[in-house]
């Protein structure tokens, strides 16, 4: 089965926990790259297998990109807040648009948002996935990810 | 007396009445990133386009089952998937991504 829904990866969470991993939400640089339905997500793979062109998230076959204006390896998230209030921590940016004046995307049906700071022990190291709800297409123009009011993701304690 | 012609402006591709000054100088009958809450579709974010454009901007519902995804919604209450902006020389998207979250479940 493809695309189905949105997670967090759980390696991204114990990992941050244990202090495996440095990632820093509000100061590294992340990004959103872009996916066909020929990913089939998994929220509990290995630390590994969460990265940008690793396991599903591979370039070849799976990714989808403009060569001029949304790049391979997808486009960095802007504004980025790390933060909590009452019960809920939320990661959030600015909407994501393409790079350029304008793009040509086919068969997007999701995104992955990784870390594109992190080196070690896993380069690139995904955070969470996210089903757009369907096929998106765009021809010769703005192809923009508007993240939800709720944020990015959200853990409820 | 020289007159400075006014910056061009980018209008709500469904005639709401919202503009925007064309910062960016987006050209004629192309796209742009610059928003707005749409009261022609129920409140959506939706791109505006340079004045003069040949556009329309259609909503779309989400295509799958909500599966307990926290998803956009409009003011009808009907979950969103995108807006997409059909012009003579393209068209424009904007994806409504979910939520992705985490919690643990009281147990009785």
């Amino acid at each position: 089965m493809a695309w189905s829904n949105s997670k967090i990866f759980m390696a991204f969470l114990e990992d941050v926990f244990e202090n495996t991993t440095a990632m820093d939400l509000n100061l590294d640089t992340f990004k959103a790259a872009l996916y066909d339905n020929d990913v089939v997500p998994s929220q509990t793979v290995t630390s590994a297998n969460t990265a940008y062109n690793a396991g599903q998230w591979v370039i070849t076959g799976n990714e989808v990109s403009d060569t001029t204006n949304w790049n391979a390896g997808g486009e960095p998230l802007t504004s980025v807040t790390s933060s909590f209030a009452s019960n809920v921590y939320t990661f959030d940016a600015a909407n994501t648009p393409q790079a350029g004046a304008s793009c040509t995307l086919a068969n997007v049906y999701g995104c992955l948002v990784y870390d594109d700071s992190i080196a070690t022990p896993v380069a690139d190291q995904g955070v969470s996935y996210h089903y757009f709800g369907g096929i998106q297409s765009v021809t010769a123009g703005t192809f923009t990810i508007v993240w939800n009011a709720s944020g990015i993701f959200a853990i409820t304690a | 007396m020289t007159h400075l012609l006014a910056p061009g402006r980018l209008v709500c591709p469904n005639n709401c009445g919202a503009v925007a000054p064309n910062v960016t100088n987006v050209a004629a009958g192309s796209g742009s990133s610059t928003m707005h809450d749409c009261p022609t579709l129920a409140g959506l974010s939706v791109p505006l386009v340079p004045e003069g454009t040949r556009a329309e901007a259609r909503a779309h519902e989400r295509e799958d089952y909500l599966n307990g995804e926290l998803v956009r919604y409009d003011a009808n209450g009907r979950p969103m998937m995108s807006v997409t902006v059909e012009r003579d020389t393209g068209n424009d998207c904007v994806v409504f991504a979910p939520t992705a979250t985490a919690g643990a479940e009281a147990s009785l």
